[in-house]
């Protein structure tokens, strides 16, 4: 049987329907599997699509913005614009057919270099057997699981923040503030209760059991909804500056919480949890990054992204569900 | 002028990335012939609009030009851009191991391959909203229509993925057995 309400939730997801519309479907969705089924299905959704991010190449993209603003700008001796250019002019037929063929001739070139240079004799590949090997050791006495790993899962960071940056509400360029605060070397905000990290060798011994990081992530939903209802709260002073030191150390703790518990709710293939966290893991940043006094367009835009991501109802249907499933 | 190129200019590496993307998930992975289009939507801004359309309104403006752009691709139906497109992949500096790599490109493939399932118009509300993060009424402005058939199309297009996906995790659950 299909819910009546499961139209309302893609509305829901994008930040679309009123307050109370919110409130009432948040209920709703409580009690109805199918919605909740949903929900997670379209969620899930967002994620693969927002994955998809191919890189453009900054050089290339340099050349064209040259290409558009004419002569004063530096023109690139040589680039795919030249090339698409010479497809569009009127003796194009014959030009495809020598890039054609120079194409073709540099793909033979670099495969029979690959074929001739490639490391296929077992001597080769044994040294580099033991080579690995002995970086593998090497790592294990400094105590570092992978470094390349590491630099990877780092930059998959920077990445999904790059993804997440807030929507820019003018059509010109408003320079961010410099980030005054950026996450340290991740630790448990729980003390010894220590969660695991992906570059820690013994990730499996200091995994938390699922029902505990559920516990930790139900108290972590709850603290950041007080967070933000408090942020949200905040007006301001005669100098339109408000005070907010209080929730932008709040949001300094918060922020650790969150980037651990969302790799803990990725390890374990929890997409709902991992898309709450990650949609909650930039506001947090932009507070804990704001000045004691900042100026109010800086609060206000903020609080806009907040609203236009439905946080502080999600985080309150998701910290309910989450206890009740505990329970 | 110099002022208004370099207005320009911060438009265009604030924008040309999330539109090159935009286009080349709407054209199904075509890479370079994404960055042409993107190109050629920032030169018509330049040429024709720049200085009459609105600082605010520069962003929906792009986005309406370049999805006018690959429509005509579509029409056109050429294919010397697609082999064009794999040989610019094939040359491509990885930086990624070959695993991870083959692996994302998997991913990516499988959702560019979804996406080419929805009509144009779903497709491209969808992508406004995931992607760029636009609300209703912004889809509605560059597409041209309500902001209700906005809502209608995404909400179609998200249970028309819901349910491929769906449909495929079963086909490969019982191609496992």
């Amino acid at each position: 049987m299909r819910c009546d309400r499961v139209e309302e939730i893609s509305a829901l997801i994008d930040g679309e329907l009123s307050p109370d519309g919110v409130r009432n479907l948040s209920a709703h969705i409580l009690n109805c599997q199918e919605c909740q089924n949903v929900r997670a299905d379209f969620l899930n959704q967002h994620n693969e699509i927002t994955a998809f991010n191919p890189a453009v190449d900054p050089l290339g993209s340099q050349q064209r913005l040259a290409r558009i603003l004419g002569p004063e700008y530096p023109k690139p001796a040589s680039s795919r614009l030249g090339v698409t250019a010479l497809l569009r002019s009127p003796g194009r037929s014959w030009a495809f057919a020598t890039i054609a063929f120079l194409m073709v001739a540099s793909v033979v070139g670099l495969l029979v270099y690959r074929v001739v240079h490639s490391p296929t004799t077992p001597q080769a590949q044994d040294s580099y057997v033991a080579i690995d090997k002995n970086k593998s050791l090497r790592n294990a006495n400094t105590g570092i699981a992978n470094p390349d790993q590491r630099g990877n899962s780092n930059r998959g960071e920077a990445d999904k923040r790059g993804i997440k940056k807030p929507k820019p509400k003018q059509g010109r360029r408003v320079e961010p503030p410099k980030p005054r605060f950026a996450p340290p070397e991740l630790t448990s905000p729980y003390g010894s209760q220590a969660i695991a990290t992906n570059n820690d060798r013994q990730d499996e011994d200091n995994r938390i059991a699922p029902a505990d990081t559920q516990t930790l992530t139900a108290k972590h939903l709850e603290q950041s909804e007080v967070l933000l209802r408090s942020f949200r709260n905040v007006r301001s002073a005669d100098t339109g500056r408000p005070e907010i030191a209080y929730e932008r150390q709040r949001a300094q703790k918060l922020v650790y919480q969150n980037i651990l518990l969302r790799r803990e709710a990725d390890a374990s293939g929890d997409v709902q949890v991992t898309s709450l966290l990650d949609s909650l893991e930039p506001i947090l940043l932009d507070i804990a990054n704001l000045p004691d006094r900042p100026h109010e367009d800086d609060v206000r835009l903020i609080k806009e992204r907040m609203q236009r991501k439905n946080l502080v109802a999600l985080l309150q249907v998701n910290s309910i569900a989450i206890a009740r499933a505990n329970d | 002028m110099a002022n208004e190129d370099e207005e320009f200019t911060m438009l265009f590496r604030d924008f040309y990335p999330s539109l090159c993307r935009f286009l080349e998930c709407l054209l199904g992975g075509r890479a370079a012939l994404a960055q042409d289009l993107a190109q050629e939507s920032f030169l018509q801004l330049h040429r024709t609009a720049w200085g009459t359309v609105p600082p605010q309104e520069a962003r929906f403006w792009l986005y309406r030009v370049a999805r006018n752009f690959a429509l005509n691709e579509f029409r056109k139906g050429q294919t010397r851009h697609r082999l064009f497109d794999r040989v610019v992949e094939v040359m491509r500096p990885r930086t990624r191991t070959p695993e991870e790599q083959y692996e994302l490109q998997e991913r990516q493939e499988l959702v560019l391959d979804m996406l080419q399932t929805l009509p144009e118009q779903q497709r491209a509300a969808l992508l406004l909203r995931e992607q760029e993060q636009l609300s209703y009424k912004e889809i509605g402005q560059v597409l041209n229509i309500s902001e209700s058939k906005v809502k209608v199309d995404i909400f179609r297009a998200r249970s028309t993925l819901r349910d491929r996906w769906t449909r495929r995790a079963r086909a490969y659950e019982a191609s496992a057995r």
